[in-house]
């Protein structure tokens, strides 16, 4: 496919909406092409911007008070004046109450609170079964996911590389936010989310084809996962779960541990890993390069980009594409 | 009887108000008209809620259908706004855009984060129809079967009118950048 071709079906392949033939085809053309790549982050921040702009009316109270009125020809509803000035106060509360419950909650006793249909809850200071575990982590997911673009917290960036900064500032961890465009999956949002135990740590949801399918957690170090299987693939050791169609896969980095939330069948974790987490993962543990250095090389998904990148590079760095990794400048002893 | 329905029909369709009104405010000459709009879609759609069936839609792109056709209607007592000529299947509009000419691309893409008000004129002096189409995708985040469901036509003609609805923005958006001299980020160089 040429730029032609591409740019005719670029919008649709943007909204997820082509086939995957079509969409392989011009994901290789976009791997090497960084003028259309840059018209698809174009249109990306358009669709954010939009959002943003018109995103946040609110229906006026009289409004509303005139279609429940319709509703109700008989009766008229005037709801009390204080309810219609909490109005926001109490659907915050509520959102932050749900958020909250997800996590911390527990019986009176101290004990581990079986899942509920929206809320599951554990007891921090006990040992939990890797099962329980990752149904918690599978309604944090589907939780978030629900949330749709308001997951994503206000204020930060979109940018990826930028985002991974800010979040790595905010929590005092190497957040990860990895470019998995060229594996057809899309950057959806990000927040810090309340998260097992109480410990601080980043989400970040991704989609392949309008389907929210993997979440990416960043966390302080825990041993939360000490219950869930070992796997070894390729000679590095893996945490790994399934609960209810989604496979997690967690392993430790330097600062943190991560944690890694897909839609899938159980035997398919390995290729989730091969394909996801080891190339992020060899690059921070088996280099001893800076991380966050690592990962905004790790974007460079392009050839021209790269050549720019080799020569502004003053400290050794890895470039990680396609599974393989590269070396920018001199490689550490 | 009529109390326990309209019981569901509240928690069904209220609390899709707000989104509602966004788009009835976008559509709609002034707050008043779109106000009006709401309120005769919702009306429309609880005297219709026993012929809902959510499977089939979902409760929101269904509210918005029934506002799209009360906008219409109301367009067309009026006469105000003819309908679109372009409205094609995606094969014809595949085969009209073939090939593509690269000149229809702006060279250089604005910030949009720096023409909020540039990008909100813009998307106003769009036709009702592209309007409609860049709103369900951009707020709502809708697919384009449910846009397609809204809108009462082929995914096709949702696909064409979401092509030239961006391609409009961004060269105009373009163009003023171009007019004021200001800084923008070019991805080619």
């Amino acid at each position: 496919m040429n730029c032609q071709d591409v740019r005719r079906f670029l919008y649709a392949f943007d909204d997820g909406a082509l086939e995957v033939k079509e969409n392989l085809e011009i994901l290789g053309h976009l791997n090497m092409c960084p003028s259309c790549a840059g018209r698809v982050d174009a249109d990306q921040r358009l669709k954010e911007r939009l959002a943003g702009s018109f995103g946040i009316e609110r229906a006026p109270d009289r409004l509303r008070e005139s279609v429940l009125t319709q509703l109700h020809p008989t009766t008229v509803r005037r709801p009390a004046r204080w309810i219609i000035r909490a109005a926001p106060v109490l659907a915050a509360a509520a959102v932050i109450a749900v958020v909250a419950g997800l996590w911390w909650s527990q019986a009176p006793d101290g004990s581990a609170v079986p899942a509920s249909d929206s809320i599951v809850a554990f007891d921090p200071d006990r040992p939990v079964a890797a099962r329980e575990l990752a149904a918690a982590f599978r309604m944090g997911h589907l939780q978030c996911s629900a949330v749709g673009r308001a997951h994503h917290a206000k204020g930060l960036s979109r940018h990826l590389p930028t985002l991974e900064r800010e979040l790595s500032a905010s929590v005092g961890l190497d957040v990860l936010a990895p470019n998995w465009r060229n594996k057809s999956l899309r950057f959806v949002s990000a927040c810090t989310c309340g998260m097992p135990g109480g410990v601080d740590g980043a989400h970040l949801i991704y989609e392949r084809m309008h389907v929210k399918t993997v979440s990416l957690y960043t966390l302080q170090p825990t041993d939360l996962f000490d219950a869930f299987e070992r796997d070894v693939v390729d000679g590095a050791e893996y945490r790994v779960g399934h609960s209810e169609g989604l496979n997690l896969v967690s392993w430790q980095g330097a600062g943190a541990d991560y944690l890694l939330c897909a839609i899938g069948e159980p035997g398919r974790v390995d290729v989730l890993i091969r394909d996801l987490v080891a190339p992020i993962r060899v690059a921070l543990a088996e280099t001893g390069v800076d991380p966050t250095v690592g990962l905004v090389l790790a974007q460079a998904d392009f050839d021209a980009r790269l050549a720019r990148l080799v020569g502004n590079v003053s400290s050794p760095a890895i470039l990680v594409r396609q599974n393989a990794l590269t070396w920018i400048g001199d490689a550490p002893r | 009887m009529r109390l326990s329905r309209s019981k569901t029909f509240e928690q069904v369709a209220m609390p899709h108000l707000d989104a509602v009104y966004r788009l009835a405010r976008r559509l709609a000459d002034s707050e008043a008209e779109a106000e009006d709009l709401v309120q005769e879609a919702y009306l429309r759609a609880f005297k219709a809620f026993d012929r809902f069936e959510l499977r089939t839609y979902g409760a929101k792109p269904w509210l918005f259908r029934i506002l799209h056709n009360a906008y219409y209607s109301r367009r067309q007592r009026a006469n105000r706004e003819p309908t679109l000529l372009d409205d094609v299947d995606f094969d014809c509009f595949t085969g009209e855009l073939e090939p593509v000419s690269l000149e229809s691309w702006p060279d250089a893409v604005p910030d949009w984060d720096a023409f909020d008000d540039e990008l909100k004129n813009s998307v106003s002096q769009l036709p009702a129809e592209y309007r409609t189409v860049l709103l369900l995708w951009a707020f709502e985040d809708l697919s384009y079967k449910e846009i397609a469901t809204v809108c009462n036509c082929k995914i096709g003609t949702v696909m064409s009118r979401l092509y030239r609805a961006r391609q409009i923005l961004s060269q105009r958006l373009a163009a003023y950048v171009s007019e004021r001299n200001l800084a923008s980020g070019s991805i080619d160089g």
